[in-house]
């Protein structure tokens, strides 16, 4: 009798445990990655390194024997664990790999291959198992690979943007990945990958053009050009996507760019004196207001 | 004293855009109020200017950003929009900073100026993070007036802040059923959240012990102990394990939750006394323990149980959680290291967590 009663009752403990699960995970591999660097000349470490072993082969096949048949399309995750203990796996074996190259350099200099095969591990994980962490992950290995951090913090913190090569890497690498959301959307295979891919192309393509801006002084107006219309491809994705969050990246960015090329025209290029102090004080206060309009009014043409 | 009107509270007719062109909005106020401020400063006093002069003028602004906020609030109906989050912080720090450089104020006096402005940011337009601010500085008042009472204050201030924050702990849970209070029902969850932590966070050794160092000069030396100590150590085991198991029994999300977060400060302040375990050690053993215990939840709750389970509950999807998922993963595992430019394509050092230095 009561049966309806107790349905809109029941309490989902869904985020608890998926929290729990994550910081677990995060926990046991940061751990065991330490600690295996820490007792390298003590037996123990033969020990640690094959648990490290044994927790990635596990973990792979566990997902193997439980994952659902493989699709292009998203595939749903068999059960909640599962995400995680693909997570574990997929980390525990690049710990695994990381440690064999460190010790005993197996995969000698050649290439890169201690960070290509990493990556090349976690794009395959990533598309076989259906998982956006692990795909986030591989981005993030495939720019470490081509020599650029750019995991959410460190883009802007890790990175020496007064390099040429390294600008020009993150620049082509920013159009790779945009090129390759597009690919996933228009042939359907992994639609859903899109944003991830999408979303690191946009900050690496931006940051990379805007460190241009200022290294390469000769081209700057052409630079300043090329943001703007990046600018606009992701003003009309946003439109597409009805994306707010793309929306706010690209306003903020051109809105960077542009105030740095006024700046730059204003003292660098007419010279002006404490007039020019005002004048920039009036331009920021003048275009900040500009875009408040301009963001309430996206607000209400993307909500429709 | 609130701002907007109630059918318009009522009918959701607010100005409350997502959450991206909110902070978009804030950015950008911040923006035209601080640089209005420079030019104003600019134009002014470009001769001499003085302290006094500074003053005035923040105060000014204060008044400028108020007017401001309610036009935006009353007529253009902004809520939660960035626009008003901003006029309010701006004018609070405008205020705030004129009166100090005016002249001296003390910290009593500034936690009362603060609290009554927080309180009526609060009321009047239902901000959240105000009413966090009143609360904590309603905390402060207590300890600035408390500490004047000489040595014996010192001593139980733990006590005071303690005691004062249950009481408004449970006033303020029993405040949501009051029918006036309708239309700040998020402030008060804030606030629950604020004066939960607060509670814990007096009676915890880790506090305690050093803050009573710090400020006081209580003088106790590394592997001392410190007087009721053994109280401390029952607030610090106790109080998460009370919030959780008070959480899980009333199905109470927001206790459970609180009661988990410091379940980590918890075992933070227990490892930061006792164990001389090295912290990767213990970083395995508490992920292993976690997954464990998880996979028991999992494998308990298969069919739901006592009302709970571990799976969605139809029509409560949340449509961006995965994305933000997959940047948090990207953020905190890996962190592979970028190679030296001179190195490129065939550089970066260990991917994956934990390997670093270069090969």
């Amino acid at each position: 009798m009561e049966q309806p009663l107790q349905q809109p009752s029941l309490f989902s403990l869904k985020w608890e445990i998926r929290t729990m699960l994550y910081a677990g995970v995060l926990l046991l591999t940061t751990g065991l990655g330490v600690l295996v660097y820490k007792n390298i000349d003590t037996i123990g470490h033969q020990a640690i390194l094959a648990f490290i072993a044994l927790l990635g082969i596990g973990s792979y096949y566990y997902c193997l024997k439980h994952k659902t048949p493989f699709t292009t399309e998203k595939a749903e995750s068999p059960n909640m664990a599962y995400d995680y203990i693909l997570l574990l796996g997929s980390l525990s074996m690049i710990t695994f790999i990381g440690y064999l190259q460190f010790q005993y350099n197996v995969f000698g200099n050649r290439f890169g291959l201690v960070t290509f095969i990493p990556m090349v591990i976690l794009f395959f994980t990533a598309y076989y198992f259906d998982h956006l962490g692990i795909l986030s992950l591989a981005i993030t290995n495939l720019a470490a690979w081509a020599g650029i951090a750019a995991t959410p913090q460190t883009l802007f913190t890790q990175n020496d943007f007064s390099s040429g090569i390294l600008i020009l890497t993150a620049i082509v690498l920013g159009i790779l990945l945009i090129i390759m959301g597009i690919f996933s959307r228009k042939k359907n295979i992994k639609a859903h990958f899109d944003f991830t891919y999408t979303n690191f192309g946009l900050h690496l393509l931006f940051v990379g053009c805007f460190a241009a801006m200022f290294e390469f002084e000769p081209i700057q107006l052409l630079v300043f050009a090329a943001i703007i219309a990046i600018g606009y491809y992701f003003f009309l994705e946003a439109k597409r996507r009805k994306s707010f969050y793309i929306l706010l990246m690209t306003t903020l960015y051109c809105y960077v760019a542009i105030s740095a090329e006024v700046m730059y025209l204003l003292f660098n290029f007419l010279r002006a004196d404490v007039g020019g102090v005002y004048l920039s004080f009036m331009y920021y206060i003048v275009s900040s207001v500009l875009l408040v309009i301009f963001l309430i009014r996206m607000n209400k043409n993307l909500k429709s | 004293m609130i701002a907007y009107s109630q059918a318009d509270m009522d009918n959701q007719k607010l100005y409350s855009p997502n959450i991206f062109i909110r902070i978009g909005l804030f950015i950008l106020t911040v923006i035209i109020t601080g640089f209005s401020l420079g030019l104003f400063s600019l134009v002014v006093f470009s001769a001499d200017g003085g302290e006094n002069a500074f003053a005035v003028t923040c105060i000014f602004f204060a008044i400028l950003t108020y007017v401001a906020l309610e036009v935006m609030v009353t007529s253009k109906k902004h809520f939660n929009s960035g626009v008003d989050d901003a006029l309010m912080w701006m004018t609070a720090i405008f205020f705030l900073s004129g009166l100090n450089i005016m002249s001296t104020f003390s910290m009593l006096a500034n936690s009362v100026i603060c609290f009554l402005l927080a309180m009526f940011f609060a009321a009047r337009f239902r901000a959240v993070a105000m009413s966090a601010v009143a609360g904590i500085s309603l905390l402060a008042i207590f300890f600035f007036t408390y500490i004047r009472m000489g040595e014996m204050a010192k001593l139980t201030m733990p006590f005071l802040i303690l005691i004062a924050s249950a009481i408004l702990y449970f006033t303020v849970t029993a405040a949501k059923k009051i029918t006036l209070l309708k239309y700040h029902l998020s402030c008060l969850v804030v606030l629950r959240i604020l004066f939960l932590i607060t509670i814990f966070i007096s009676g915890n050794y880790f506090i305690v012990r050093e803050a009573g160092n710090e400020f006081f000069d209580a003088g106790l030396i590394p592997g001392q102990a410190m007087p009721f100590g053994w109280l401390f150590w029952t607030f610090t085991y106790g109080f998460p394990l009370l919030y959780i198991v008070a959480g899980t029994m009333r199905k109470d999300r927001l206790l459970l939750r609180v009661g988990l977060l410091l379940l980590i400060a918890m075992v933070l302040t227990v490892r930061y006394y006792h164990f001389g375990l090295p912290i990767e050690t213990f970083m395995v053993l508490a992920g292993g323990g976690l997954i464990a215990f998880c996979v028991f939840l999992m494998r308990y709750l298969k069919q739901p149980r006592h009302g709970f389970t571990f799976k969605e509950i139809e029509g409560q999807k949340d449509e961006d959680a995965p994305h933000l998922e997959a940047l948090i993963i990207a953020g905190t595992f890996a962190a592979p290291q970028a190679a030296s430019p001179a190195t490129q394509f065939g550089g970066g050092s260990g991917g994956g967590a934990g390997a670093s230095g270069e090969f």
